[in-house]
């Protein structure tokens, strides 16, 4: 019916509705209840119904928060499966570790140096400032340290030292290997000899006496740092450390690793640099790479291939200094700029534009600060922290959560699409074919049925599933509980097409002599599809946690692509739920909002849908 | 043929047994409910015929049966609100093209019948197959069924049945076309011409009882169990049903628009969405005093009573001749009652309507009943115009049936009591029926079924009392 | 002396869309031995005035105001277990659907046996032995095989014997009847009357007996309430009602004249009444049948009568009753 006829219906009716409420017929002039479900269709009805349900708008805002963050949230935060850090392993949930002390700035930066998680600087008044979070203890500064003035500082990835005025090193935090203190056999060769520097790296320590020579100490099993070849030993001018090495800056301008050898960085050193010819005037290190900033301004670089370290930005001006993270390094040009290159996955490289009049970079681990000419901190930047933690191997919690969900989200919807293209399918032959095919047809339903599912799926998980990538196993995974859940959609579809195909209104719409195809697709198909939609929600929840529950038996999805199951797969080490709980009751918290949801939205639409719910 | 010129429907012999599934394996027999068991009647143009009965009689079976919405187990139903030459349903031409090979299939059929000697145990299905056989061709050859020239007098009926087509095109082009007037003539006159040829035929037969019985058959109604699906649904725009149920029988998700306009839609009698469509179907609603603005509501705004209004103006729309009212008041209110009923006669009266309704209300289908049948256990035991039943009840059944009735009289408050139930309809009593209940059963009423004859004109009674 | 006597009784349900008042003032009273019908159509609170007085109550549903008193005494704020007393022991029930309120899956013996056992404290022999009597009474044929059937064995008729059986089973003062033999067959309906009339005389039980039929109440009664819209509008002897009296509601008049019945003129129109039922949500102003009363004022449209005594036992709920003998 043309627009045109529709608005004079429309007006007719409103006229018509005036005159039933405003005669002697209901009374005068009052607007009812009635009134407004006048005009109402029984799908809007059955909207109103379901929209006006407490419950269902629970579960329509819990699912719409599931689904932004994983679906929109993933898509701000990409994530590399592949990305692990040992360094920030179980990291607690926290933030700000970036957040530096304005104090600070009052006497102007000594010297700022990061540990994995927090940071701990010094400044010119030989006060220690310490930020970010506390892992280990290495926060957690003695008083000794605090009453004394403080001449230098360093900080491993959990510990720290610091060194007195006196010449006394003070240290704290994680002392698996002792690294806090200075051992016995150091301190015996420390009694005529006195330190006037002090170093930090992966859980170990190191001293520099005045007498040029270099004590290393802590955990130097595998980097062999604590054999100082007696060549060096009293002529190192400078030292910087990495994970496995050191270099040393000898007094002849030689430049000479120390510790693993025969890595990029320990074999590749420019021949010019190995052997002094070329001035060092300032270097750094990165993981398993190494700058050097010669006295003409120019920087040279070797070292690893990994995360782009060799591939150093252009620079047209003199470099002033440089300095190393663990996977980025940095050079400061005359401009006051700030180049950085290197891997950006904790924004290491993303240098924020007020580091503009920067005169050095102080880098390591994670936490980039510019300090300007006054000695002051300008900007920072780097990894601020995990809003929840981050799990075994470093990743971030939250990434993984986001794109665990999408994945866990993606499975349920494509195998509740197969298992309901399967189930209405064979439902709809079933119900309306009848006969010998209905009997073949349900006989196999039943024998679906009786598979037992999880053993079923595990073991074609784990036969097909060894030969398959990550990305496939998904694959599988909605296919296996696309094609082993149809049936009871399929039975509930064939039975209500049996019953709507009973009712009177079939019936009379038959007798009208109403062609057989438009009473299946007007009369009878929309109720069974209503009763199909809500079974396929409340299916939705349950396939969902069948993915759960496969992959966090190991079945499932497989690491490292993420999903809620298999990082709840962590809860099944009991240190973890002891002492990491940030890494399995965060994805089983997901996994509940959603099935909850889900299951509250599907129950809220059964509700809505059933014409006995609506009388009331 | 012209006793049967007011008839609009004629039912032979209907039966409509549902199987029962088997209660277990060892369970030999099948076993049927037997809902109309053998129902002969007629239904003439313009007239309510009234069905009444107690609840599992058959009577609602019966009318939708009649409509085919069931298919029918045995018998026939004829209608003849339309000829075969204008309908011209297929099974027209292969009957009388193959005449010959039917007419053999019917005399093994007879002849299978004979051999069986029918017991109270033994059903002779085959008598019932003969019967309808019979009752098929008979209809469409009359007596040259018994023609030694089967295929002559085949040939010949179906050359005439082609010139009745002609006459009835001829006679449509006329209305537009003028100058058609001779071929229409011209068509006339070969069927006359054919039907002459058929007359020296037939003068051929040996003129005996039952060629003249099959001879008083030869109509040109349309025998509704023989039609395919899809003559079947194009049919139905003739035969309507108003339902008992004003709430199941309307789809809740559709408005009254659509519900109406849907058969209509159908039949292609309009196209959808069309201003001449939505123009119908409000002249068609204000008919059944429906508000025109009611059309884009849905049912469940509704009260019953104008659900029901609903269903009858979509019987309505498509214009047709014959409406099953199946106990189309039962589930209204009181006071609804009598409007739906008023509006029943208002229309019939207007659109020309004949009526088969049924109900198990004795009062209302008094009232609004030409003739009434009087339906027990899936048989009819009697049948009269409505005011002969109540002056003169002939069967004992429908004696109790009237005294049952509580009035609201308040001088005669006695109430004759029926002891008893009814019987299952999967086992009903041998012989008559009723004669579990009836108090002046006899030996007789016990071992024989009663035939169904005509006590006065046009009271038909089963009952041994009246045959005698 | 009175056996129940309910005055200006308001039950209520409470919807989401509003107050539905089923039962709007209702003001009844019943004899000792008498039959009291109750007719009225869909919607009219019959039904609901008869759960009233047992307070079978829907969760949403209770007494807004109003007394019950049955022998003298209130019953319509008694306590649950007050009323568990009462219900099946003074007062009995029967309802229109006999197969919903027999218990599928026990035998007669047992439904009714429960209530004698409860009620009367008898022993599984003696209830026994009383249930097959009270079949007897409600002439079963053999009742020591209905005894031991289920419900679903036996017919309609039977199903309604046996709830009657087990209503009479502790010789209640009253029975209230809602609309049992509506589901029946006429032949069948006929038999329950008559049975229901043989035990009354029998025992002397009140019974109260709910219908839409009028030909049925003529049958039963013995005073007639007609119900409309929640409210009783006219009470009156049987034979008032059906002939003698000089006035009569409108509606009853309606109801009388629109129905077709055995000895009424079938060429003539049916004198219907117009238009239908309000919505209990949407009850008019004034007189509730005024929209479809065709002697109806402007005085009837905005105010409510009182129900008022036309002559002793004979009430009208109308500003303008009808007089017999005027149309």
């Amino acid at each position: 019916m043309n627009d045109k006829k529709k608005e004079n219906a429309f007006q007719k009716f409103g006229h018509s509705l005036k005159s039933l409420f405003s005669g002697g017929f209901f009374g005068r002039k009052q607007l009812n209840v009635l009134e407004e479900e006048e005009i109402q269709s029984p799908s809007k009805v059955i909207m109103k119904n379901f929209l006006h349900n407490r419950l269902a708008q629970i579960g329509i805002v819990g699912f719409l928060f599931i689904f932004s963050f994983t679906f929109i949230g993933s898509m701000f935060y990409p994530m590399d499966p592949l990305y692990t850090e040992p360094l920030l392993q179980d990291i607690k949930p926290g933030r700000g570790y970036l957040s530096y002390d304005e104090d600070l700035n009052k006497a102007g930066v000594k010297d700022i140096q990061s540990g994995a998680t927090f940071t701990i600087a010094l400044d010119n008044d030989g006060k220690v400032y310490s930020w970010g979070q506390n892992l280990e203890g290495a926060f957690d500064i003695p008083s000794e340290v605090t009453d004394e003035t403080i001449a230098k500082i360093a900080v491993g990835d959990r510990h720290a030292l610091a060194l007195t005025k006196n010449g006394e090193v003070i240290g704290w935090g994680y002392n698996n290997f002792n690294q806090d203190q200075l051992p016995f056999e150091v301190k015996n060769r420390l009694f005529d000899q006195k330190v006037v520097d002090i170093f930090a790296g992966d859980k170990y320590s190191a001293v520099l006496t005045d007498q040029k020579k270099l004590y290393v100490w802590g955990s130097t099993m595998t980097n062999h740092l604590d054999i100082v070849p007696d060549e060096y030993q009293g002529h190192i001018k400078e030292v910087r450390t990495s994970t496995y090495n050191m270099l040393l800056l000898l007094d002849d301008g030689r430049l000479v690793p120390l510790g693993v050898s025969g890595s990029p960085l320990t074999d590749n050193i420019p021949k010019k640099i190995a052997s002094g010819e070329l001035k060092v005037k300032d270097y750094a290190m990165s993981f398993r790479n190494a700058v050097v900033l010669d006295d003409q301004g120019k920087i040279h670089v070797w070292g690893s291939t990994d995360n782009g370290l060799l591939n150093v930005p252009k620079i047209k001006e003199k470099v002033i200094s440089v300095a190393g993270a663990k996977n980025a390094l940095y050079a400061v040009g005359e401009s006051g700029k700030v180049y950085a290159w290197g891997s950006d996955a904790l924004k290491e490289t993303n240098v924020p534009a007020d580091a503009k009049g920067t005169k050095k970079v102080y880098a390591s681990y994670f936490q980039m600060y510019a300090v300007n000419d006054d000695n002051k901190v300008i900007a920072s930047w780097g990894n601020n922290g995990y809003l929840l933690g981050t799990d075994g191997t470093g990743r971030d919690v939250f990434i993984r959560l986001m794109h665990g969900g999408k994945v866990t989200l993606l499975v349920g919807v494509i195998a509740v699409l197969i298992s309901a293209f399967i189930g209405v399918l064979i439902g709809m032959v079933s119900g309306f074919k009848g006969g010998w095919l209905d009997n073949l047809l349900m006989r196999l339903t039943e024998i679906i049925t009786s598979i037992p599912f999880m053993p079923l799926v595990i073991t074609l998980s784990s036969f097909i599933g060894t030969q398959m990538s990550s990305d496939n196993k998904m694959y599988l995974i909605m296919v296996i509980l696309g094609l082993l859940s149809w049936p009871p959609l399929a039975r509930l579809v064939r039975s209500q097409i049996l019953i709507e195909r009973e009712k009177d209104f079939v019936l009379a719409a038959r007798a009208m002599g109403i062609k057989e195809h438009s009473i299946v697709l007007r009369h009878i198909l929309p109720n069974v599809i209503s009763m199909a939609i809500v079974d396929m929600t409340l299916n939705y929840a349950i396939m969902m946690l069948q993915e759960a529950a496969l992959s966090f038996l190991g079945f499932g999805v497989q690491p490292p692509m993420p999903s809620w199951g298999n990082m709840l797969n962590a809860a099944q080490d009991s240190t973890v739920i002891q002492y990491y709980w940030w890494q399995w009751i965060l994805p089983a918290v997901c996994v509940l909002i959603a099935a909850l949801s889900v299951n509250l939205i599907g129950n809220a639409l059964g509700d809505a849908i059933d014409p006995k719910a609506n009388e009331k | 043929m012209e006793n049967n010129k007011d008839m609009l429907i004629s039912i032979n012999n209907l039966k409509k047994y549902f199987p029962l599934k088997k209660s277990s394996f060892l369970q030999k027999e099948k076993l049927y409910v037997k809902a109309n068991d053998g129902i002969t009647i007629n239904i003439h143009r313009g007239e309510t015929f009234g069905l009444v009965g107690e609840s599992g009689c058959g009577k609602s079976t019966m009318g939708r049966v009649l409509l085919q919405l069931y298919p029918q187990t045995q018998g026939n139903t004829v209608y003849y609100g339309r000829t075969i030459y204008e309908y011209k349903p297929a099974y027209v031409a292969k009957f009388l093209k193959n005449l010959p090979s039917h007419v053999s299939k019917l005399k093994s059929l007879q002849e299978k019948a004979s051999k069986i000697t029918e017991t109270e145990d033994v059903h002779n299905f085959a008598a019932d197959d003969a019967d309808r056989v019979y009752h098929q061709l008979a209809h469409l050859a009359g007596g040259l069924i018994y023609s030694k020239d089967l295929s002559k007098a085949g040939q010949l009926l179906y050359e005439e049945y082609q010139a009745g087509c002609k006459v009835v095109e001829a006679a449509a082009n006329m209305e537009t076309d003028s100058a058609a007037k001779a071929a229409y003539e011209q068509a006339v006159e070969k069927q006359e011409e054919l039907r002459r040829q058929l007359d020296k035929l037939r003068s051929d037969c040996e003129q005996n009882e039952a060629f003249l019985k099959a001879e008083k058959l030869w109509d040109h109604g349309i025998d509704l169990g023989l039609l395919s699906k899809e003559e079947l649904r194009i049919l139905r725009q003739d035969i309507q049903i108003i339902f008992q149920d004003p709430y199941s029988s309307l789809n809740p998700r559709l408005t009254v628009g659509q519900l109406i306009s849907e058969p209509l839609v159908g039949h292609k009698k309009f196209k959808k969405g069309s201003q001449e469509l939505e123009d119908y179907v409000i002249e068609i609603m204000e008919k059944c005093g429906l508000d025109r603005y009611f059309i884009h509501r849905y049912p469940h705004q509704f009260s019953g009573g104008q659900r029901q209004r609903i269903g009858i103006a979509r019987a309505l729309a498509l214009n047709p001749k014959f409406i099953v009212c199946d106990e189309a008041v039962s589930a209204l209110d009181v006071s609804i009652q009598s409007q739906i009923l008023n509006l029943l006669q208002d229309l019939k009266q207007k659109e020309n309507l004949t009526y088969l309704f049924i109900s198990h209300d004795l009062s209302v289908v008094k009232y609004i009943s030409d003739r009434i049948g009087v339906m027990y256990l899936g048989n009819m035991v009697e049948s009269a115009p409505s005011e002969r039943i109540f002056e003169n009840p002939l069967h004992p059944y429908t004696e109790a049936l009237l005294n049952a009735i509580p009035t609201t009289d308040v001088h005669n408050k006695e109430l004759q009591i029926l002891e008893g139930d009814i019987p299952s309809p999967v086992n009903p009593p041998k012989g008559c029926k009723f004669h579990t209940r009836c108090k002046f059963a006899f030996d007789k009423c016990k071992e024989c079924t009663p035939d169904w004859v005509e006590v006065e004109p046009n009271h038909f009674v089963a009952c041994h009392l009246r045959t005698k | 002396m009175k056996l129940l006597e309910i005055n200006n009784l308001h039950t209520y349900f409470e919807t989401k869309r509003g107050l539905i008042k089923a039962v709007n003032g209702v003001t009844l009273s019943l004899e000792e031995g008498r039959t009291l019908g109750i007719v009225g159509e869909s919607g009219s609170g019959k039904s609901q005035t008869a759960m009233s007085i047992l307070k079978l109550f829907e969760k949403n549903q209770k007494i807004y105001e109003g007394e019950i008193k049955f022998m003298g005494k209130n019953i319509s704020d008694s306590t649950a277990k007050e009323m568990s007393h009462i219900r099946g022991n003074d007062i009995s029930m029967i309802f229109q659907e006999p197969m919903t309120s027999l218990n599928p899956i026990f035998t007669v013996n047992r439904q009714i046996s429960e209530v004698l056992r409860l009620h009367q404290g008898m022993s599984k022999k003696e209830a026994e032995e009383q249930s097959i009597k009270m079949l007897e009474s409600v002439k079963i044929a053999n009742p020591q095989r209905v005894n031991k059937s289920y419900p679903f064995e036996l017919s309609g008729g039977m199903r309604q014997r046996v709830m009657i059986a087990m209503a009479l089973a502790c010789k209640p003062k009253l029975l209230i009847a809602d609309e049992p033999t509506t589901a029946l067959d006429v032949t069948i309906q006929a038999q329950i009357l008559r049975l229901m009339n043989d035990l009354k005389a029998e025992t002397g039980t009140s019974i109260i007996f709910i219908t839409h039929d009028l030909g049925v109440i003529n049958q039963m009664a013995d005073d007639v309430a007609v119900m409309y819209c929640g409210q009783v509008v006219e009470t009156a002897p049987v034979d008032k009602i059906f002939q003698k009296s000089e006035y009569i509601h409108p509606y009853t008049e309606g109801l009388l004249t629109s129905i077709p019945r055995l000895d009424s003129d079938p060429k003539k129109r049916l004198d219907a009444i117009p238009g239908a039922v309000p919505h209990p949500l949407n009850l008019p102003k004034g007189c509730k049948f005024a929209p479809r009363c065709k002697y109806a004022t402007d005085k009837c449209r905005n105010e409510e009568p009182e129900l008022k005594a036309v002559s002793p036992d004979h009430n009208i709920r109308c500003f303008f009753p009808v007089k017999r003998g005027d149309k």
